[in-house]
């Protein structure tokens, strides 16, 4: 008996310790886009796949790929803050803040460049940054990836994504990249205006999510759209409110950060900057490259009466001549309404997009 | 008597597979591939802004007549039903959209002059009151590549879009700070456009390029109308009767020419 006892419970030892098997068979990913959005256009050296969206998100949330393992990309990219951080600009490891204010992470798989300064012309360009930049995660990549290869479990994530245990940097920026590609906003009040507009059909849904909308939002969304009024839509129209440009909206008359000069050598491009999309704008305070309005109100009286004329200022904010476009309180509180549609509170809560420990 | 059927059965066997044989090496060989040796052929139609004859770039200042100063940020339009020569060479929607996309048309089609070309200024009907997400990515009317000219249900697109500062203190000193905008759009606003016999060169042995200029000197100072910048420095979309829009797009379909 006491024999039997022993064999069955060293079979159970020696089944327990078997090796996990790990295989390469990636599973493409299908992204869930809106109706009312373009189709995504994926890189084709990093096909979407399952298994590289999961390492992507475990990675997007690993401290241990800044400098002293305290700081992920979550760091300054929370989900609750539709992927930003609530900072004027943001502070690194070292407690040296940056220039700029950490951007939102929203439809970034729609964008043809990225950063305030358009400097990088892909997502996995961009996400490359961050880890060795000094003032940021401040760790080598060749550091970060070692520490990544102590642990088994991404060890197997990297096998299973890419087929290899020699990953690299470039490896953990593309799996980043796929993971950012998933997160797609496109259900907020706004979405169910702009299906209005270009005669897509609701669902029943929406319908009542359309009648729910107040008077005042769509006095401020009428503001919004009016040339006349806050002419928001030159540069926030379409799926994703914004337009793919780099403007300068009349925040200074002489200027300390050169935006997109910096990159170009331009003197036609001094405080040009990324337009940020205005998804969740509600969420992402503080406002602007540099973080100078806390709040939205303060943005609305920028543009309403704070206009700063400048030689590159953009021609398209047509009431520089007057300061802004002179709103009264009546519509600024229209315009402030409307800017809450835009926020879509399934994007910030959805599972598949929180830290997975 | 049966080992004779046989035999004959034999030799008949025999013939037909020899006949399958010789007939199966007929078709083969038939059946060759055969090497396409006809070159590839490319044609592209650009369009080339000028300032008084010059051409010009953005973010540069030129001169008017009357020693205003321009500087222009954006010049753009769009060109639908596009149709070269009746030959295939055909567009549904373009966009030009200066120093971004400066062709309305690059595909494989063999056109050594164009001797034809018709499209409308601005985007028909049909098209203008899409989603205008059901253009594929590649497609310049889709939303992502319009680069903000698509404003919902009404208008749709903006059919042309120029925007700069102007310099109107004529006092030698450079101060650009009078932003002009002119965005028309609207379905009542759609213009036929028409060429006939446009210059086409060979850039090289496999492509052609007719081109078409857009001289933006005669789109403020147009051969009717004037378009004074320090007061009719802003329009947009354009319903029939607006005047400056009106005269916005008589000039600037002036200024399109071969």
């Amino acid at each position: 008996m006491k024999q039997a006892f022993f064999f069955v419970l060293l079979s159970l030892l020696v089944f327990s310790c078997k090796e996990e098997v790990v295989s390469y068979s990636p599973t493409p990913y299908v992204l869930k886009e809106p109706s009312h959005f373009p189709k995504m256009d994926i890189p084709a050296d990093n096909p979407m796949t399952k298994e590289g969206v999961k390492l992507g998100r475990h990675l997007f949330y690993e401290e241990r790929l800044s400098g002293d393992n305290t700081m992920s990309c979550a760091s300054c990219h929370a989900p609750n803050l539709s992927f930003s951080d609530g900072e004027v600009t943001s502070t690194g490891i070292d407690g040296i803040a940056g220039n700029r204010n950490s951007m939102a992470l929203v439809n970034l798989g729609y964008q043809h460049f990225f950063f305030w300064d358009g400097r990088s012309k892909t997502l996995e360009e961009q996400i490359l940054e961050p880890v060795p930049n000094p003032i940021e995660m401040h760790e080598s990549w060749t550091n970060a990836v070692l520490k990544l290869k102590d642990d088994v479990k991404y060890n197997a994530m990297f096998f299973e994504a890419f087929g290899t245990y020699e990953y690299d940097s470039t490896h953990v920026a593309k799996a980043v990249a796929q993971f950012i590609r998933t997160m797609i906003s496109g259900n907020a009040e706004y979405d169910i205006l702009y299906k209005v507009e270009n005669g897509i059909a609701l669902s029943d849904a929406e319908t009542v999510r359309y009648n729910a909308i107040t008077n005042q939002e769509l006095e401020g969304y009428e503001l919004f759209k009016s040339l006349n009024g806050a002419d928001c839509i030159h540069c926030h129209s379409g799926p994703m409110a914004q337009i793919e440009g780099l403007r300068n909206n009349g925040l200074d008359a002489t200027f300390t950060d050169l935006g997109r000069a910096e990159v170009t050598g331009d003197a036609n491009d001094e405080g040009k900057f990324k337009v940020p999309t205005l998804r969740n704008i509600a969420l992402t305070a503080p406002y602007m490259h540099d973080g100078r309005f806390a709040t939205l109100e303060e943005v609305i009286d920028h543009y309403s009466t704070g206009i700063q004329q400048s030689p590159t200022l953009d021609p398209m904010i047509e009431f520089a001549f007057q300061g802004g476009v002179q709103l009264d309180e009546y519509e600024k509180n229209a315009v402030l309404a409307f800017l809450h549609c835009l926020t879509d509170s399934s994007f910030i809560t959805n599972p598949a997009f929180s830290d997975p420990e | 008597m049966l080992s004779l059927i046989v035999i004959l059965k034999k030799d008949a066997m025999k013939s037909i597979i020899t006949s399958f044989i010789f007939v199966g090496l007929i078709l083969l060989s038939s059946c060759k591939e055969r090497v396409d040796t006809t070159p590839n052929h490319y044609f592209q139609i650009k369009v080339v802004p000028l300032f008084n004859g010059e051409e010009m770039e953005l973010n540069t200042g030129y001169t008017g007549v009357d020693n205003v100063g321009y500087k222009f940020e954006r010049i753009a339009f769009f060109a639908t039903n596009l149709n070269a020569n009746n030959n295939g060479a055909t567009k549904e929607g373009a966009l030009f959209n200066f120093e971004k996309n400066d062709y309305l048309y690059k595909g494989k089609n063999l056109v050594n002059d164009l001797l034809e070309l018709q499209f409308f200024l601005g985007v028909n009907y049909h098209l203008n009151h899409q989603d205008p997400t059901v253009f594929g990515n590649d497609e310049d009317l889709n939303i992502a590549n319009v680069d903000g000219l698509h404003w919902g249900w009404d208008p749709g697109y903006i059919f042309i879009a120029v925007e700069g500062k102007a310099d109107t203190l004529m006092d030698g000193q450079e101060n650009y700070d009078h932003s002009f905008v002119y965005h028309v759009g609207k379905d009542v606003n759609l213009r036929s456009m028409s060429f006939t016999n446009v210059t086409t060169k060979e850039i090289n042995d496999s492509t052609h390029c007719a081109y078409l200029y857009l001289e933006m000197h005669d789109f403020f100072y147009g051969s009717t109308d004037t378009i004074h910048v320090n007061s009719e420095h802003s329009i947009h979309e354009g319903g029939q009767m607006d005047v400056l829009a009106q005269k916005a797009l008589n000039n600037f379909e002036k200024s399109l020419t071969k």
